[in-house]
């Protein structure tokens, strides 16, 4: 088992990429979060490079290269161009302190930890980081949409689920068929322009961009 | 065949953006969806003829998904036709150029070819890669408009659904890192293997795997309590693309969820996956009976009726019996015709009275000979009236559900339908009834518009005293899916 020799790394990139969710959590720039956002694709990219180094599965490569373009490149310029149009200058705005919402994240990832335990014993062939990490960058994923209060924050929240749930892939089963694996890739940069694209419209048609104008439709 | 019925949307969307005429437009989406039609019948009767159609290992159409392609495209004709008089009259009073019109349709054909892939594909990667797809195609249609309302619906309409479909990504993953060590890389998402070796695979991330699919894919589907999105985008999407989006996505969405029912239940029985999928059905009849009873937006109502309904599909699929199965998929035809020609009947009447308010309706058999009618005769039907076709189906399954032995559910939903049904018809007749306001002119606006809305009223009509015979026949084979057959 070669793979015994990488363990460490792989591991350790994990955990760096999960770091890198709590580097979000703190910014209070949003320069400061589409760089935290590009670690991340640049971490998952380098993860998927020593998946690849240590399996010899070709397709991790492919992988990598999408992750790097799509997640490192792509998607954070577009968040960038859609903040220096609409929200410039402005820091990110959250209803709860930031105090209280970086012990939610530590709660967030140590239930995850806890639970996937319970639910896939060690020693089941997979990298054993790979899928509470995961799972933690979902929830706190989703905390970060429910928290923050600009649109610009929400689809940061969202692209940070979906690299849990790459990180889960690769993580567990070196990634799903290849096929599916492009058309995710197509999907979330196609939704992310889309909803850049709806961002530019909101600010337009609003003047401006905070999610409590978006409550007139109830009932 | 299968790939002709791929590329037709496509190569529609294609030449929408390169033509800026209306007219043009409008005729080449209305030829298109007309061989998209025909095409997809042809599949149609070669798969219930007896054998699926297959193409590599990417495609596999049964008895299932040949259904519900027949109502993507005969309703995405109707659509297409309705259209072309609808943006005309949106145009003509200054709502939106006439140069946005190319990207309505070239959305509405990347819609409708999402959906042709979801149905199609034989890999649960790539059906859940078209579900997201149908969000993204739909979004900006949803905000067509670019008013305020639609704006927001739009933005809460592609956050919800991509969240919620995300669930079900990770459903998949789940159940791939369940089956790769069984299957190998290939087969691990395909359904048709997984189907037959599901009793191999670990039990409890199956079932984990569906919890997450059905979380999922039922937020598309409209479940509640994941259905928020599902009144806004409905009322704020232009008509026909609200007609779209109801008669014809959920069903798709639901089809998806159908799929790993179908593979989960193969190893766990089919008791887990259907009492979930039963439980959110009851749950989403009885989160819409509120909103139908106080409801002030004509589209709305017609939404929540939506939530309704696929929460009565559900119900049947969760009973699971073989009438139930029937009565579901009866069901699913039917609420697909009438709740688009509904929302074609809506479409009429916001733009002939300028509002969507129940209130500001009024004296709808006075003003509009045609549509007014046809409302009155599309909201009893949709509200489960007898002599139409989707009390029919209600019936149908209703009385499994209490040959099951299940009383108490049974009478639950019998309670609340027959409540919705009075807050619907309420709803109705103050429209359709009372003194027209002075303000709104008396007659029709189009005649095409309008022999649509009759032509498509006809088997609602005609399904609720007669089902005719290849109807009849198809909704056997699609039963027999469930069983295992078929393949």
């Amino acid at each position: 088992m070669e793979m015994q020799n990488y363990q460490g790394l792989v591991n350790f990139l994990i955990e760096l990429v999960l770091a890198t969710v709590f580097l979000i959590i703190i910014a209070r720039r949003f320069n400061n979060v589409i760089m935290a956002v590009i670690i991340q694709g640049v971490l998952l990219g380098v993860l998927c490079i020593a998946l690849g180094w240590a399996t010899g599965n070709y397709e991790m490569y492919i992988a990598a290269l999408l992750t790097l373009v799509v997640k490192a490149g792509i998607i954070p310029f577009v968040l960038n161009k859609a903040v220096h149009k609409v929200a410039i200058n402005r820091a990110v705005e959250s209803f709860l302190s930031l105090k209280l919402m970086f012990l939610f994240a530590f709660c967030l990832v140590f239930t995850s930890y806890l639970a996937t335990g319970q639910v896939i014993g060690n020693g089941s062939g997979l990298i054993h980081e790979a899928l509470p990490a995961a799972i933690s960058m979902m929830l706190i994923g989703l905390f970060l949409m429910i928290n923050l209060k600009f649109p610009i924050m929400q689809i940061v929240g969202l692209v940070v689920i979906e690299n849990g749930i790459f990180l889960a892939g690769i993580g567990t089963t070196h990634g799903m068929p290849l096929v599916v694996e492009l058309g995710i890739f197509m999907d979330i940069l196609v939704g992310v322009l889309i909803m850049g694209v709806l961002v530019f419209q909101i600010n337009r048609s609003f003047d401006t961009i905070d999610t409590k104008n978006l409550r007139n439709l109830r009932g | 065949m299968p790939l002709i019925l791929l590329a037709l949307p496509l190569v529609i969307a294609l030449l929408s953006m390169m033509v800026s005429n209306r007219r043009l437009l409008g005729a080449i989406s209305i030829v298109g969806s007309a061989t998209t039609v025909l095409t997809a019948l042809l599949i149609a009767r070669q798969v219930f003829a007896g054998s699926s159609v297959v193409w590599g290992q990417f495609i596999v159409i049964d008895a299932l998904s040949a259904l519900i392609l027949c109502l993507v495209a005969i309703i995405g004709l109707m659509v297409a036709l309705y259209s072309v008089g609808y943006l005309a009259h949106d145009i003509r009073i200054g709502e939106f150029s006439e140069s946005r019109v190319k990207w309505y349709y070239f959305w509405m054909y990347i819609f409708v070819f999402t959906m042709f892939l979801a149905l199609v594909s034989a890999n649960l990667g790539i059906m859940w890669v078209a579900v997201e797809g149908t969000t993204l195609a739909t979004a900006l249609l949803v905000g067509f408009y670019n008013k305020k309302n639609s704006l927001e619906a739009a933005w809460k309409y592609i956050i919800i659904c991509t969240v919620g479909i995300i669930f079900a990504l990770f459903g998949t993953l789940l159940l791939h890192y369940a089956a790769v060590s069984v299957t190998g890389e290939s087969g691990s998402l395909d359904w048709q293997t997984l189907r037959q070796v599901a009793e191999r695979l670990d039990p409890m991330l199956l079932k984990l795997a569906f919890i997450f699919a059905l979380v999922g894919f039922g937020t598309k589907v409209g479940l509640a309590p994941m259905h928020t999105w599902l009144p806004d985008a409905h009322s704020q999407a232009p008509s026909p693309i609200s007609a779209m989006l109801s008669g014809v996505l959920l069903n798709c969405a639901f089809y998806s969820i159908v799929r790993f029912h179908l593979v989960v239940s193969e190893s766990l029985g089919p008791q887990f996956s259907s009492n979930l999928i039963l439980i959110f059905g009851v749950v989403s009849i009885a989160v819409a009976l509120p909103f139908i009873l106080i409801q002030h937006d004509i589209k709305r109502l017609l939404a929540y009726s939506s939530i309704e309904h696929m929460g009565i599909i559900a119900v049947a699929v969760g009973f699971g019996s073989k009438l139930a199965l029937y009565g579901a998929f009866l069901h699913m035809i039917n609420h697909a015709l009438t709740k688009s020609s509904l929302f074609f009947i809506a479409g009429n009447v916001s733009q002939h009275y300028h509002t969507k308010r129940i209130l500001r309706i009024k004296g709808l058999l006075k003003t509009m000979p045609v549509t007014g009618p046809a409302l009155m005769i599309g909201g009893l039907a949709i509200a489960g009236a007898p002599p139409f076709s989707i009390f029919t189906s209600e019936f149908i399954i209703l009385s499994s559900g209490f040959a099951q032995g299940r009383y108490a559910v049974t009478s639950l939903i019998l309670i609340l339908i027959t409540l919705i049904f009075t807050g619907f018809v309420y709803a109705i007749s103050k429209m359709a009834l009372g003194t027209p306001p002075t303000r709104v002119k008396v007659g029709e606006d189009g005649k095409f518009g309008n022999a649509l809305i009759l032509i498509s009223l006809v088997p609602v009509v005609v399904f609720g005293v007669y089902i005719p015979g290849f109807i009849e026949d198809i909704l056997q084979q699609v039963t027999t899916v469930f069983i295992g057959g078929n393949q």
